[in-house]
């Protein structure tokens, strides 16, 4: 047995005993009291169930607002003690007791079969986005087996992240089609042209990645790069990843120090072509790195400044520069690819907001305008003159009046008045105001 | 995710319980400050279930409607109540076998 469920076991007594005791005590206050412990209970099965926000709703709205109001009501009325009178319908509580032992062992029953368990979530659809990273190349389109996802990527262009199928399938890179007419470009599948890349990846549920097509037009790569999107735990730190883009060199990826540069740091080490490192959280700030080759340094990186919450992804590649004679026409460069943003963490304040705030905003309004109503109409009931117009029209209505006026003088049609009309005439006027 | 740590078999049972309980203090009890405790129960019942199945899908639709349910309990008790109280005032009592007014 593990420390949970002795805690849970424990948790769930108390709640069940305190919400018997609050129904048989026969103090509306103790009742009140033992019905906070209750919610009590429940408010840490929801912090045991991943909803910490809501337990704290469960605190603060429910054992603290809701019943208080409660006790206020109880002892305003002085209606403590209660009972006293015989029950009525005493057949009632043997009957309900009957039933609702039936229905429960049928909800036992439900749960059993149910095979709640046994229900395995469906997992998220992948997601993906591809970096165009060769330079030179033709804006590319990418397709996954026969069907395109991605159209006129052009160099150094980031698609936005987009759900994937599940499995594994053949990611064919084309040159994209220059023509202006779409009816005029054929499609490259069926026509049988060769693609740039073609490579088989297999497509994780709930994974994210991001694919950068690098290397050359002579020999192209397709780099998965890890992307995740799993909530930060800590607050005000960032995850990086970076990547070796760039064919034919090894490279190490070195955080500066600027007050004491003994204190340079190497986030990655040796990172040959297509590696890619691990993921480095970060504190959020500003900060300076260098792409180095052995000793020299290829790339700088300056004044970058880094956001929370976010994963980012750099990556060392090759860029096109104008042709002069004798010099190489590409040189390395750092491309900084859109930051990924990490999702809230589950059943968190920012989170439930987020939701709140969109899916989730009509109903959301709805509420705060039932709340305004419900403010207005407790006001409205509670107010005492309403009560005493009411109690007054129950007595002589304009009905009855204008009734008596019209019929006194028939003395045996009375009778028929007053039985079209009893209620206020058998009625006892309430006493005490 | 990870899956639950207690399995949510044993939340589903409990809240069962719960709720039953509630609808029992709703059948028995006369006193209607009792039986407005007795919603408040199985309203709570139904929440923690509610969390439960959010839990074990990883998704957090169950939360929400969690959300909006407290927020409308919120509302049920203070119009409830404040009816509770004008009858107390008309009727001095709110035993409800004695709230027989609109059976004519």
């Amino acid at each position: 047995m593990t420390v949970e469920l002795v805690l849970f076991i424990v948790v769930a007594a108390v709640a069940i005993f305190s919400a018997a005791l609050m129904l048989v005590s026969r103090n509306a206050v103790h009742s009140a009291l033992f019905l906070v412990v209750n919610l009590l209970c429940v408010g840490f099965f929801y912090l045991m169930l991943a909803a910490p926000f809501l337990a704290m709703v469960q605190i603060t709205v429910y054992a603290g607002a809701i019943v208080v109001l409660f006790l206020f009501v109880i002892m305003l009325l002085g209606s403590e003690r209660l009972g006293g009178r015989p029950a009525k319908y005493g057949w009632v509580a043997s009957g309900a007791v009957v039933l609702t032992s039936a229905f429960l062992i049928v909800a036992f029953i439900a749960i059993l079969q149910g095979n709640i368990e046994g229900l395995k979530p469906i997992e998220p659809a992948p997601q993906g986005r591809f970096v165009h990273a060769i330079p030179g190349a033709p804006a590319v389109d990418v397709y996954l087996n026969d069907e395109r996802i991605v159209e006129k990527a052009a160099y150094g262009q980031t698609t936005a992240l987009m759900a994937l199928p599940t499995g594994e399938r053949n990611v064919l890179v084309y040159p994209s089609c220059t023509n202006e007419d779409p009816a005029q470009c054929p499609n490259p599948i069926t026509s049988g042209s060769a693609p740039i890349a073609a490579v088989p990846v297999r497509f994780e549920a709930g994974t994210t990645t991001t694919y950068i097509i690098g290397g050359t037009v002579q020999a192209p790569q397709l780099i998965s790069v890890p992307t995740t999107r799993a909530p930060i735990e800590a607050d005000n730190t960032m995850r990086l990843t970076v990547v070796n883009a760039l064919p034919d060199t090894t490279v190490n990826f070195v955080q500066l120090n600027a007050e004491n540069p003994a204190a340079n740091e190497t986030l990655a080490e040796g990172l040959a072509f297509g590696g890619v490192s691990g993921v480095v959280t970060l504190p959020r700030g500003a900060y300076e790195f260098d792409w180095n080759q052995g000793e020299r340094r290829l790339v700088a990186v300056r004044g970058w400044r880094g956001e929370a919450g976010n994963h980012h992804v750099f990556v060392l590649m090759a860029e096109e520069v104008p042709v002069a004679a004798g010099e190489p026409t590409t040189r390395p460069v750092n491309a900084h690819l859109p930051p990924v943003e990490a999702e809230k963490a589950f059943g968190g304040p920012q989170r439930l907001g987020e939701e709140l705030l969109s899916r989730y905003l009509l109903p959301f309004e709805l509420v705060a305008l039932l709340l305004l109503a419900t403010m207005v109409g407790a006001i409205i009931l509670t107010r005492e003159e309403v009560i005493r117009r009411e109690r007054r029209r129950l007595v002589v209505s304009p009905a009855i009046k204008r009734i008596n006026r019209a019929v006194p003088i028939d003395v045996k049609a009375e009778p028929v008045a007053s039985a079209a009309l009893p209620e206020p005439d058998r009625q006892p006027e309430p006493s005490g105001d | 995710m990870q899956p639950p740590a207690v399995a949510i078999d044993y939340f589903i049972v409990l809240s069962a319980v719960l709720f039953i309980m509630g609808v029992l203090g709703v059948l028995v009890r006369r006193n209607a400050i009792m039986i407005f405790m007795s919603v408040e129960l199985m309203l709570n019942a139904a929440n923690l279930s509610l969390v439960a199945f959010a839990r074990q899908w990883g998704n957090m639709n169950g939360q929400l409607a969690v959300f909006f349910v407290i927020t409308i309990a919120a509302a049920e008790v203070a119009i409830g109540l404040a009816l509770i109280v004008a009858i107390f005032r008309s009727k001095k009592s709110i035993d409800v076998d004695e709230l027989n007014m609109m059976q004519g």
